[in-house]
């Protein structure tokens, strides 16, 4: 089976499918990959990327359209047929048993490894696979041990296991740091000089210009275009995948003249963590009205943990949380929710939102025990329920049908801005904001930045914990970083160098 | 080369009137299934078909169908909230003898020859009942909300301590049991006005007297705890679907995360919502003692109405008006075993059987409800 280099191996045309609830997610798109080559498909979340390859991987049954592979017509209905046409996928969350090991997950599903006397043969083919990509990974080691880049290698190996020549990348680059990201594009580089061809979705530009041959856009379920990165420039994708211009630079007011009382003290505290273990470790810091306070720190670094000590859902072993003067050290989540506080927390599906439940359901939380949201304090009133929760649909443009169709119906960047239209109810005091773009495309990104700014300019205090420091830069007034759960100093960003700060997120350097 | 291939796939949407039609046909299908049941030991399934038609068409076979159905209603509607919010109570049973035992109170006292005036004596077996139950309840939702204990091994072990109490109670000997010499002239009076002269002394209390069992709705022969059932359910509906605590029941059982993040108290919660939980189940037991046993005996143990309910709320859906609908198709189903055994001179055994059928077809439709089975053509 030798395909001449840039030979067609896979030819989608005309794909359309409309999910139930009538979202067209592929509208017509004809995508082809060459062999050989790095092929991005770039679009904002939602804009039908996953459900594009799903189809080709055979999880989706497309309503209309043909789908060409090595030059044949075929049907899949199922992954097993497209992993039997080398095809790979490795999916956006990664579908890993964390309590096996390495070999177990490559070689679950497969017959002919379904033996202990094969594991061993199992382990030696990964072993060559790993030599021969350069990955560094003990085939014997449990999943959970691993780090994001390091699953991500898993679910690799776990295609090329299969003799997969045909890779599908969704999102592969979102779970991981800057540095494990430059490994993988080594790594697919290599597999791209094997003769491999590979789909690369992303919904970041700089990723696509620096990796691709050739990039897709898609916007809204319909293909934009192709083109390749040496004719066109950021700003050209930008508006591509957006439809309009985007800022990549948003101004930032001066910051006005800072008050005198802080509306947020916290005090030598120290957290732990869930293992029990010193997350955060005699922090003491102030955040005035009308500024922003980022902590930059690397993911994991005590941030998260000292974000849920200030909103009360993690008690302190020691020190001191004040906010608008009033000792709030022990207080419940409920007593902060009441002091206005809002939180936008780190994980956006499973405590940020409801995602069986609806929009509605989903926007009066926390805001559902007050008037006029309920009437004799335990009637919740319809009427004004809805008003409230079309009004904050509209304000944050969330799109959605309607506040009654379930919240896992959205993408992610409508998803974060239904979190902020719930937490921003009630011009909120202070606002603690824990990753507010993870993992968001530029235009949602752009969206969340800008409130932000916007809640600052109204005079709200705001924690930023942020992992980018481009972001980071961008809007805050001063920037804390944190180190292995101490505060390694706090510098106002006009004075502050993204290498200084760069030192002190890695614990070489104290202000 | 033919290659075909089985998929089963979850449905995405459910359409809002599938659930009913599943539910009525799947139970269609196991009454057919059941017939055939009955060929095995030599009888008609024709026969055993025309029961069933009986039982649901002649009044007075649905009259018996819905009386039985009523301590179901209650025990099965008991558990809508505390499973809507994932708190698995399996101490329906157990809440239910409890209820029984706080009803019997006023009965107890009044055979020692302590008088109230009639008209407060089913109000205040009810308001027992209710209580007893109710603080029962509460029992594993505190262990679990302060403890974290498994709330499904503390509800369970709730109800053998609950039976334990009733066995020591009504025991020969016991201080309920209806020998006791306290109960000895009053008793022996009204049991005489029966026609009966002596206190036999079974493990047991003494009867329920006929101004503490509540009326039969007028021109039927439903006892008017139909109608506390009924509006118990729309009460349960209205908390479900229109106030905070509703809201507050869902938030949970969709993510502990999330209603943490939210400032909801669990242990408010849980204790509100068990409390409810257990006066419901209380209230049921309150019934059938008053109603069907009219005395207090371990028997109240054999229907075993608590668990009954577990099943009958989640083929309800944990929908709390189908609660009604579902429990009467339960007490239909026993009428008509009732009835079998009677006519077709089956043994228990062989009707249990048929009803069992049912309830397989029943969860299997459930099954189909929530999947779908496709043949997939090609390799
Ligand atoms: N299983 C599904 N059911 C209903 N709608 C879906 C489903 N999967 C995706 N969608 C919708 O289809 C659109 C495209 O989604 P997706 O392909 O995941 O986008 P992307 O991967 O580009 O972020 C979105 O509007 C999404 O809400
Ligand atoms: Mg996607």
């Amino acid at each position: 089976m030798s395909t001449p280099l840039n030979e067609t191996v896979v030819l989608m045309k005309d794909i359309v499918k409309t999910f139930p609830g009538g979202v067209v997610a592929n509208d017509h798109i004809t995508f082809d990959l060459k062999r050989g080559e790095i092929h991005g498909l770039l679009g904002e979340n939602g804009a039908g990327k996953t459900t594009l390859v799903n189809i080709l991987y055979g999880l989706y049954k497309p309503d209309s359209g043909e789908i060409y592979v090595k030059g044949r017509r075929v049907k899949l209905n199922s992954p097993r047929d497209a992993i039997k046409l080398g095809i790979g996928l490795v999916p956006q969350h990664f579908k890993l048993v964390e309590v096996h090991t390495v070999v177990e997950n490559i070689i679950l599903g497969l017959k002919e490894y379904g033996f202990i006397l094969r594991i061993r043969e199992a382990e030696e083919r990964i072993r060559e696979l790993a030599r021969k990509y350069g990955f560094r990974i003990d085939p014997k080691a449990k999943i959970w041990q691993l780090s994001m880049g390091e699953r991500q290698y898993v679910e690799i190996m776990k295609a090329l296991f299969r003799n997969a020549d045909i890779l599908i990348l969704d999102e592969p680059t979102t779970v991981l740091t800057p540095q494990e990201t430059e490994q993988l594009f080594k790594v697919l580089k290599r597999m791209k000089e094997e003769g491999k061809s590979i789909i690369f979705i992303t919904h970041k530009l700089d990723e696509a210009l620096t990796i691709c041959d050739r990039i897709t856009v898609l916007r809204k379920g319909r293909k934009i275009g192709t083109v390749t990165p040496d004719k066109v420039t950021k700003v050209d994708l930008a508006r591509m995948m957006v439809g309009r211009e985007v800022l990549f630079r948003i101004s930032k007011s001066k910051m006005k003249v800072k008050a005198e009382k802080p509306i947020l003290i916290v005090e030598n505290l120290s957290v732990l963590s869930d293992k029990g273990v010193l997350a955060v470790k005699n922090v003491s810091f102030s955040v005035y009205p009308g500024e922003i306070l980022g902590i930059a720190g690397i993911a994991g670094s005590g941030q998260e943990e000292l974000m849920e000590a200030i909103a009360g859902l993690r008690k302190p072993v020691k020190g001191k949380i004040i906010i608008k003067g009033r000792d709030v050290t022990y207080a419940s989540p409920r007593e902060i929710y009441e002091l206005n506080v809002a939180y936008i927390p780190e994980d956006r599906i499973r405590t940020g939102s409801l995602p069986n439940l609806t929009l509605w359901e989903n926007l009066i939380l926390k805001h559902h025990r007050r008037k006029p949201l309920v009437k004799h304090k335990i009637i919740l009133n319809f009427k004004e329920i809805f008003k409230f929760a079309e009004k904050r649909k509209r304000e944050f443009e969330i799109v959605a049908p309607n506040i009654f169709v379930p919240a896992r119906t959205l993408s992610g960047g409508n998803l974060q801005r239904l979190i902020l239209a719930r937490e921003l109810t009630g011009k909120p005091d202070l606002i603690l904001a824990v990753y507010p773009t993870r993992g968001l495309d530029v235009g949602a990104t752009e969206y969340v930045r800008k409130v932000l700014l916007r809640e600052r300019d109204r005079g709200a205090a705001i924690v930023l914990v942020s992992e980018e420091l481009d972001e980071i830069f961008q809007l805050s007034d001063r920037i804390a970083v944190i180190h292995n759960g101490e505060l390694m100093g706090i510098v106002p960003t006009s004075q502050a160098t993204v290498e200084e700060i760069g030192l002190m997120m890695g614990g070489a350097l104290r202000r | 080369m033919l290659n075909i291939r089985i998929k089963v796939e979850r449905r995405l949407i459910i359409d809002r009137r599938l659930p009913a039609l599943i539910s009525i046909l799947s139970a269609v299908a196991g009454i057919l299934v059941g017939g055939l049941l009955l060929t095995v030991v030599g009888r008609s399934p024709i026969e055993a078909y025309a029961i069933v038609f009986e039982t649901f068409t002649n009044p007075r076979s649905l009259m018996g169908a819905i009386e039985l159905g009523i301590p179901i209603i209650f025990t099965s509607l008991a558990l809508v909230l505390p499973f809507r919010m994932a708190f698995f109570n399996i101490g329906g049973e157990g809440q239910f003898y409890m209820g029984a035992i706080g009803a019997m109170i006023p009965i107890v006292l009044y055979w020692s020859g302590m008088d109230l005036p009639y008209g407060l004596y089913l109000p205040l077996m009810a308001l027992l009942a209710a209580l007893f139950g109710g603080l029962w309840a509460l029992v594993p939702a505190i262990l679990k909300a302060k403890w974290r204990v498994n709330e499904i091994l503390t509800s369970l072990m709730m109800n053998f301590i609950a039976l334990q109490i009733i066995w020591y109670l009504v025991s020969p000997g016991g201080p309920w049991n209806e020998a006791n010499p306290a109960f000895r002239e009053r008793y022996l009076a009204y049991l005489r006005e029966q026609g009966v002269s002596v206190i036999p002394g079974f493990k047991g209390t003494p009867l329920v007297p006929e101004f503490a069992r509540p009326p039969v709705i007028p021109g039927t022969m439903i006892s008017s705890a139909l109608i506390l059932a009924v509006l118990a359910s729309i009460v349960i509906y209205f908390i479900y679907s229109r106030t905070i605590i509703g809201y507050e029941v869902k938030v949970v059982g969709e993510s502990e995360a999330a209603s943490r993040y939210a400032g909801i108290n669990y242990t408010k919660l849980v204790t509100m919502v068990m409390f409810t939980s257990g006066v419901l189940a209380g209230l049921g037991g309150f019934v059938n003692l008053s109603s069907d046993l009219l005395k207090l005996t371990p028997e109240i143990a054999a229907p075993g109405y608590g668990y009954a309910g577990i099943i009958a709320a989640w083929l309800a859906r944990l929908n709390p008006i189908a609660c009604i609908f579902v429990s009467i198709f339960f007490g239909a189903l026993t009428q008509i075993g009732y009835t079998m055994q009677q006519y077709l001179r089956i043994s228990h055994f062989v009707s249990v059987a048929f009803e069992g059928l049912i309830f397989l077809f029943l969860v299997l439709g459930d099954f189909f409800l929530n999947y779908r089975i496709k043949v997939v053509k090609g390799g």
